[in-house]
């Protein structure tokens, strides 16, 4: 798995890349966490280049969207699709998850919220 | 032209003539052998004190003396001037020059009758030399890159000076005394060059003596520094520990004040301070609130992030190239860190911490001391040790990769013990229905927990859990699943409301990424009446006999533990005898084969509907053997568990 930081319109975007499984899940956590800490409040995790992803990639995920709803914090999950979209919708979180198509119209939403 | 050499050789001439032919070859072999500056002008003055002796001895002109003593003191002031460049001194010294030759060789030749010409010669060499012993005196190893000699030697090259002067201008050319004030100063003009190169010999042999320790304690330094960083290792691995170390080590062998190890970040361009010994003013410009205390400074130092390329940080971080500036003072770029206050440095060093080509970080190095910067000797040894922390480092941070892997692999061996005892060893035996099961965890653990609990009026429940994860948290979940289960289930609740009460029992108490997905429900094999809950689980798979068809159980609901709130859904319906229930986890179906297809819902589906005749037992055989045929000897990189329940057995 690789991660990488971009900035579009002021809002931070993190690309994931390749496959989210139990050895990479810790570093997915902790790096949004630190984001996190350090106050970046509007992040968009984008799943475009994301090819797999397990229960603790999920769990990952999960603790993500938990700590963003504690600290009053925006969070979107753009580009979900293949086996990635497979396993969300399989564990029912499809709907608990804040999904968007894309990174634009994450940006959109990001902006109508303030 | 015999009388001539007869007479020198019964005079005190013979002697000086031999002193300064020795005093030459001494000059000459001190010239090759050191780096010394101006080291030809120097070697000059045996020839010119030579000269003179002649001279004073054929033809006994004192312009001789003069003269030669203002071509001497040019010498040695082009040599100071050759460690600290200064114009108004060079014009000075011509001026000098100028004068006295005019005074002591042209005014004697047109108007003999001034005497005090001779007297104003003797005054101005003197001043010229005060001028040149003051010059010394401005010297700081801050201002002159090698000060070291001049500032060792500078007040024995005054006294001699001094003394010689005032022992020339009291006896005085015009003297009676002339004969032993010439004698005095003469061997002093020698004296003084064989003792300021002896000097020079005595500096150069204790540079190399220090050079030979320091090697010998750098040598040490790093076998200490091998060694420590090896017993971090062996013990418990802490970057911060080794990069604090390596700090640490690095201002000590360059005496620095202090010292800092920035890293670039693993996920942006940005440096961060990851390390720091002693007191680092930043060397860039901070915001003014902070600037005027060292708390301050320090606070926003340990928070600030530097874009790669800005900065005397970024700019090394992102060339790769190291910068050494001798004196801050003197760098327009450096501006913000000269004035006297919580940035003030006098020296820098900054160096990137490569491997591979690879710029992982910078080292930055200050001397905050007035007076002292770093010495080229200085920086040359942070380089190599900084060479040798990048590589330590590097190389650690590859094996705290490894570290990591393995580090799970060791839990999941405890994992494994905790979990044995979870499952049941044997399925309880069930009136009118059979029950089995299958689990095969990948990599010593399962994250899979599957569980036959019997209830009251020959009811029983049968559940397929998948907490993700793995580990010794994710086997604490399963107990806690399984503790609340085996508590409830008894209890003559719906399937839909058991789940709810499983998820409340859980969320809150488990990290949110230690979810599990699980697959519910209870049968009466009295009545034939099955209740399905699902967390978020695969659906259970149903077998109808009579139409010899599939169908799925599905019903709504969030994985257990994430929210306290979250609703399952409940779906009834009633069995009859040769219909089965199947759950598994998604290790069933992910199940891959050596090319990297997966198994997949409908051969699962396939071969169970094909084998449906067969008895729970042989059934689970059969679909077992067609997961094992179809992986053939691919590594099984997820834990698969499959249960069944068949009505009428």
């Amino acid at each position: 798995m690789e991660l990488k930081l971009r900035n579009r319109s002021g809002v931070t975007v993190v690309e994931i890349e390749g496959e989210v499984d139990l050895f990479h899940a810790n570093k997915l956590k902790q790096f949004v966490t630190e984001l996190f800490a350090d106050n970046v409040n509007r992040v968009i995790l984008d799943m475009q280049a994301m090819t797999y992803i397990d229960s603790s990639g999920i769990g990952a995920l999960l603790h993500i969207f938990s700590e963003a709803k504690k600290g009053k914090r925006h969070i979107f999950f753009s580009n979900i699709h293949g086996s990635v979209k497979k396993v969300i919708e399989l564990t029912k979180l499809t709907g608990y998850f804040p999904i968007v198509g894309d990174i634009e119209v994450a940006i959109e939403r990001l902006a109508s919220e303030g | 032209m015999v009388e001539f050499f007869n007479a020198l050789l019964l005079s005190p001439t013979w002697t000086r003539v031999v002193v300064s032919l020795l005093l030459w070859a001494y000059c000459l072999r001190i010239v090759t052998r050191y780096r010394i500056p101006q080291g030809g002008l120097l070697s000059l003055i045996p020839v010119i004190l030579l000269v003179r002796d002649l001279l004073e001895f054929a033809y006994s002109v004192t312009s001789a003396l003069f003269i030669s003593d203002i071509l001497i003191l040019l010498i040695y002031l082009s040599w100071a001037y050759h460690y600290f460049p200064n114009k108004a001194g060079i014009v000075l010294c011509y001026l000098f020059g100028l004068g006295t030759i005019l005074l002591s060789g042209v005014v004697p030749v047109i108007r003999p009758e001034l005497e005090w010409a001779g007297t104003l010669s003797h005054a101005i060499i003197g001043v010229g030399f005060l001028y040149w012993v003051s010059q010394l005196f401005q010297v700081s190893n801050e201002n002159t890159e090698e000060a070291a000699f001049i500032v060792d030697n500078r007040r024995s090259f005054f006294v001699f000076a001094v003394v010689a002067r005032v022992l020339v201008f009291t006896a005085g050319p015009s003297s009676n005394a002339v004969t032993i004030g010439h004698a005095l100063l003469l061997s002093l003009s020698y004296g003084f060059h064989i003792y300021f190169l002896y000097r020079y010999q005595v500096h150069f042999e204790d540079a190399e003596d220090t050079a030979r320790e320091f090697t010998n304690e750098y040598i040490n330094q790093i076998f200490y520094f091998l060694q420590t960083v090896g017993s971090v290792i062996t013990e418990r691995i802490k970057i911060e520990q080794v990069l604090d170390f390596s700090v640490k080590s690095i201002v000590k062998t360059t005496s620095a004040t202090s010292g800092a190890i920035f890293l670039i970040d693993e996920y942006d361009d940005v440096l961060t301070l990851k390390a720091r010994q002693g007191y680092f003013p930043p060397p860039f410009p901070i915001p003014q609130t902070v600037r005027n205390k060292i708390g301050g400074v320090e606070k926003y130092l340990e928070s600030v992030k530097i874009k790669l390329g800005e900065t005397i940080f970024g700019e090394v971080a992102q060339s790769g190239e190291s910068r050494y500036i001798r004196r801050v003072a003197e760098d327009p770029s450096m501006e913000q860190n000269s004035r006297q206050d919580a940035l003030y440095m006098s020296s820098i060093i900054v160096i990137p911490l490569i491997v591979m080509q690879r710029v992982f970080g910078v080292l930055g190095l200050v001397k905050r001391d007035k007076g002292h910067v770093f010495s080229k000797d200085d920086y040359e040894r942070a380089k190599i040790l900084t060479n040798y922390a990048s590589l330590i480092l590097e190389n650690l941070f590859t094996y705290l990769e490894l570290l990591e892997k393995q580090e799970i692999e060791r839990e999941v061996g405890i994992a494994a013990d905790i979990q044995a005892k979870l499952l049941p060893t044997k399925l309880p035996k069930i009136h009118n229905a059979g029950v089995s099961a299958y689990s095969a965890p990948a990599r010593g653990v399962s994250g899979d927990y599957y569980d036959v609990i019997p209830l009251r009026d020959g009811k029983f429940a049968m559940l397929i859990c998948d907490v993700a994860g793995k580990g010794v948290p994710a086997s604490l979940v399963m107990v806690m699943i399984r503790t609340i289960i085996h508590l409830i289930a008894a209890s003559s609740r719906s399937a839909a409301q058991i789940v709810a009460w499983i998820n409340r029992g859980i969320v809150g108490n488990i990290d949110i990424d230690r979810f599990a997905t699980l697959s519910f429900f209870t049968f009466d094999p009295a009545t034939g009446a099955l209740q399905y809950a699902n967390a978020a689980h695969h659906p259970a798979l149903v077998y109808r006999a009579a139409t010899h068809s599939i169908e799925q159980l599905d019903t709504e609901g969030l994985p257990i533990g994430i929210e306290r709130k979250a609703q399952y859904g409940q779906q009834e319906t009633k069995l009859t005898n040769g219909d089965i229930v199947m759950m598994y986890t998604d290790g069933i179906v992910e199940a891959m084969d050596p090319q990297g297809r997966q198994y997949e819902d409908e051969r699962l589906k396939t071969i169970f509907i094909d084998n449906a005749s067969l008895g729970a037992e042989d059934l689970i055989e059969a679909i077992q053997t067609d997961i094992d045929a179809f992986v053939e000897n691919a590594k099984q990189h997820d834990d698969q568990t499959l249960m069944l329940m068949k009505v009428g057995e």
